[in-house]
């Protein structure tokens, strides 16, 4: 039983044979469920519930330091409740929301039917709720994280907190991760191949501008926290001494891989929301944006120099001036393109005509918080004044004018913007109104005087203080006004909830938008468009607004599912010109069984259950593979694989399907977690060169070895390809074999060369770093084989031949890919100590 | 390979500040490593080997994203070119231009400060 289209006639049998391709399931097998539009709510209606639990722990704060001396919660639990108010917020609320909007949005926006991954949204999503509870779980059970949102070394390792505390967050917030990656990989490459035809780059919607920066950004910037995460954790249950100095560790290189991450963060919040504001104020005002070529420009430059900022963090840690000079002048230099766009959105308003709707009201408020926000993150980029309020509350109130600033105010434009999307119905103006008014007013009382209390002085993460310093009355009026913004939550919560009942119907595009995703019905069908029309400029419905009608009547182009695919359109990335149909997934378990066997894992390490952990990690290995074995020719992929003449082809029987680009992808975060790993590597050997020089040495010539075997098997696959390409397949099967066992032969080389180094990981961070790095090349390079052997076995059952032979090309990559992080490892791990012994 | 380096193709887009971020690592590790094994002494103030080895990388990459960014702004202005080509070519021209500013900004404080201090 599946759902209908809203506004579906019964008679129509165009709409009988989508809902029957497309359609959502019921009941239990709603958890099969892989349609963006499903998993964009799930995610949002998900990260709603963490923001209430974050904004209660929040309450809590504020209620603790409303009166010098109190002592409504001691010091441990005021702890906990700090860190998980900043985790909860950052990390389950902040980016899967803003996430789950561009998944909910991008593909209406791009005129594509759905996201080219569905299977990877929908285990973002379970991997995103499994991580968030296991990590609320903590609450309960008086084990959260009580190390800061940031969990600094040594505070967080195992000698000044013990327990599963930490555990907690490295674990829940490493499984979250999983979610926000592979949402940033589809994103990218649904907004780079699944676009309408004729959507070239400079038509496509200011908002996938923005998505497309942020989902590079957690591509690259989520890596390193990764990496990070598992380095502590290996520290605290295995004590791998990574980041303990009296083991040649350093804490502060915990620091680096933090922000490393950390700062990008708040980057990867605000410009999706940005991309809220820069869609909208154009709506509202009645005329384009002003400066969409710069405000591009400005995306594109905020995304790449907010990653040479992350020590401006770090200021206080004993970083050389000089040093401290270049990240300084970054982080001014992150204010310009950030400008650039504030100034687009103000000659926007004054050359448009306003329209003070709701949606506006917050916008108006983003303006005036977010400018303030920036201008005090100015003057923290000024090193001798962050000295001065380092650690107190004027970083508290500076982050939260971004933060909330930043995201929050353009977040709720846009859920009130989009809410006759969700539920076809429109918000109450009257209650909206109030709850802007009580929210922004409550706000800046708190936060407004919280620089005040900084700039006396109070530190943060301080449970309780003295009367009589000062901070009585600055507090007390932080804390009424907290509570006045918690009023002005509950009374937005109440005119979302009661819209659904009493809202007035929303008509076919309601704010007279411009942009694609109103051209669906509201709420939306599972596939968006019954037809995909050709877009030729950046305001389609402006242009054409009689598109709805028409693309719900079929004129366009896909507008058949008689065939029983999931169809959208790939198109160039440059400049959107058709070059195959993409045939989705449907429906699946796989996703939630596989975020299941993860969840597992995740619990199992915590309660230390090692051999139930290896089990359900083999378990998981097992569910992903049978999920990649549906791919390509395989009847479960493509139950029809038929095409009208003259059409263009299905992708998988291409040899550029958006699998590959998704391999290129995937591999850009994974050399980003190996970058990483190698800055620890040279960050240690120059802070801790006497920590580093370990007896153990991994001999040259087993990996010199695999390097040439590598080599051959990489230029072999490459030749396999080349004739697959040209349409011949002859003896495929034997090739791939052949070459896996050529990867087979150096893995072992590899493995025998690890096992022969004698390593001490616990004794050293250099042998530690070293075992790590070594497990790593090993593991890619099984898992090339396995993946490889894997494609040798579907040529000999013909779901890979010269007609299907999309699918090596995907994992080809894969291999290059090993071969350059082998040798580029030997380099690092085997060369460079030499030269360093030399010196 | 040749389609890769054309100014119209949309690498263009990123290049520019790729090359600035591996320059930028490379003067943060390059004054790491450099101050960890020859710290020149305090008293020399600016003027020295380091900070003169650091500000001479900026210049390089300052004149390359210059010519690639005068290579974009004609690929802009061929007409024949489709516009999304020249939209690629005239926003990759603008962000080598951010390039050139942004390094020769954070290369500045190589003329103010001493290096290990």
């Amino acid at each position: 039983m599946t759902e209908r289209q809203a506004g579906a006639t019964p008679d129509n049998p165009q709409e009988d044979q989508f809902d029957a391709v497309w359609g959502n399931p019921r009941g239990w097998r709603a958890l099969t469920i892989v349609n963006h539009t499903t998993i964009g709510l799930r995610f949002m209606i998900t990260g709603l519930v963490f923001f209430l639990i974050g904004g209660l722990l929040a309450m809590l704060i504020r209620t603790q330091l409303a009166l010098p001396g109190q002592e409504v919660v001691g010091p441990d639990l005021y702890n906990q409740a700090f860190t998980m108010h900043g985790t909860l917020m950052m990390f389950l609320f902040a980016v899967p929301m803003m996430e789950g909007l561009a998944v909910y949005l991008i593909p209406k926006m791009i005129g594509a039917r759905d996201l080219v991954f569905p299977r990877l949204s929908s285990l973002g999503y379970w991997c995103y709720l499994f991580g968030g509870i296991i990590l609320c779980s903590s609450l309960f059970l008086d084990l959260a994280p009580k190390a800061g949102w940031f969990m600094y070394t040594p505070l967080s390792s195992a000698a000044h907190t013990p327990g599963a505390h930490s555990d907690f967050w490295l674990l829940g917030i490493t499984f979250v991760e999983i979610s926000a990656v592979s949402a940033g990989v589809e994103l990218v490459v649904s907004i780079l191949r699944s676009r309408a035809p004729g959507m070239a780059l400079n038509r496509m919607p200011i908002y996938g501008w923005y998505i497309l920066v942020m989902a590079m950004m957690i591509v690259v910037g989520f890596p390193p926290l990764i990496l990070g995460s598992i380095l502590l954790e290996l520290e605290r249950a295995a004590g791998m001494p990574f980041f303990d100095p009296s083991r040649g560790g350093d804490p502060v290189l915990w620091q680096h891989l933090f922000w490393l991450f950390g700062h990008p963060e708040v980057y990867i919040i605000f410009l999706p929301a940005a991309g809220i504001v820069s869609t909208l104020l154009p709506v509202f005002c009645g005329r384009p944006l002003v400066g969409y070529r710069w405000v591009v420009l400005g995306v594109i430059s905020t995304g790449f120099i907010s990653f040479g900022l992350w020590v401006h963090h770090m200021f206080t840690v004993g970083i050389p001036q000089l040093a401290q000079a270049f990240f300084s002048a970054a982080s001014m230099l992150v204010a310009i393109p950030t400008a650039v766009q504030v100034f687009s959105w103000l000659a926007t308003l004054w050359l448009g005509k306003p329209r003070y709707s709701l949606p506006m009201l917050w916008l108006v408020g983003f303006l005036l918080v977010f400018v303030c926000g920036g201008l005090t993150g100015v003057m923290l980029a000024l090193v001798p004044f962050d000295w001065q309020v380092h650690d107190t509350h004027f970083v508290v109130a500076h982050m939260h004018y971004v933060l909330v600033g930043g995201m929050f105010f353009p977040l709720m434009a846009g859920l009130y913007y989009w809410m006759p999307h969700f539920s076809g119905r429109m918000p109450s103006e009257r209650l909206g109104r109030w709850g802007f008014w009580l929210f922004f007013a409550g706000f800046n009382i708190t936060f407004l005087i919280m620089h005040w209390t900084g700039l006396l002085g109070m530190p943060r993460r301080i449970y309780t203080y003295e009367t009589g310093l000062g901070w009585d009355l600055p507090n007390l009026i932080s804390s009424v006004g907290s509570f006045i913004m918690a009023i002005g939550v509950a009374t937005l919560l109440l005119d979302f909830v009661l819209h659904f009942r009493f809202g007035r119907r929303a008509a076919q595009n309601p704010w007279q938008a411009d942009t694609l995703e109103w051209a669906t019905s509201l709420p939306p069908s599972p596939y968006n468009f019954a037809s995909l029309p050709r877009i030729e400029d950046r305001h389609p419905l402006w242009t054409r607004p009689d598109l709805p009608q028409s693309i719900a009547r079929g004129e366009h182009s896909l507008a058949t599912a008689d065939h029983g695919r999931r169809e959208t359109w790939g198109t160039d990335a440059l400049t959107g010109r058709p070059s195959e149909i993409i045939h989705l997934p449907g429906n699946s378990l796989l996703p939630f069984i596989a975020a299941l066997c993860i969840g597992v894992v995740c619990i199992s390490l915590l309660a230390k259950g090692y051999w139930i952990a290896l089990i359900a990690t083999v378990a998981s290995i097992g569910v992903l593979l049978r999920w990649s074995w549906e791919n390509g020719a395989h009847p479960a992929a493509a139950p029809d694989a038929r095409t009208q003449p003259g059409d263009l082809p299905l992708h998988s029987r291409t040899c550029d399907g958006p699998g590959r680009w998704g391999m290129g992808v995937t591999l850009l975060a994974n050399g980003s977690l190996y970058l990483s790993m190698l800055f620890g590597w040279f960050y240690l050997w120059t802070v801790a060169p006497g920590g580093m020089t370990g007896e153990a040495r991994l001999q040259h010539w087993p990996l010199l070895l695999g390097i040439g075997l590598l080599s051959a098997a990489v230029l072999w696959l490459r030749r396999c390809l080349k004739r697959l390409r040209a349409g011949d397949d002859a003896q495929l099967a034997g090739n791939l074999t052949a070459v896996t066992g050529l990867g087979l032969a150096q893995s072992a080389l590899l493995l025998w060369a690890l096992l022969d180094a004698g390593l001490a990981p616990r004794a050293s961070a250099h042998d530690a770093l070293l075992m790590f790095a070594v497990i790593y090349l090993l593991v890619h390079c099984v898992l090339g084989c396995a993946l490889l052997a894997l494609q040798s076995w579907r040529v000999r059952l013909g779901l890979v031949n010269a007609e299907c032979p999309y699918e090596p090309f995907v994992v080809a990559p894969l291999w290059q890919y090993n071969l350059g992080v082998l040798a580029s490892g030997y380099v690092a791990l085997l060369l460079f100590p030499l030269s360093w012994s030399a010196s | 390979m040749r389609a890769l380096l054309s100014p119209c193709h949309p690498l263009q887009l990123v290049l520019g500040l790729l090359l600035w971020s591996l320059w930028f690592v490379l003067i943060y590790g390059g004054l790491s490593v450099l101050c960890a094994f020859a710290a020149p002494p305090a008293t020399q103030g600016q003027w020295t080997l380091a900070n003169l080895l650091l500000g001479a990388s900026a210049l390089p990459l300052f004149a390359f994203s210059g010519w690639l960014a005068l290579r974009g702004w004609r690929a802009a202005s061929n007409i024949e070119q489709s516009s999304a080509r020249r939209f690629v070519a005239l926003t990759g021209a603008g962000i080598h231009v951010i390039g050139m500013l942004a390094t020769l900004f954070v290369a500045l404080p190589l003329l103010i400060l001493p290096p290990c201090v």
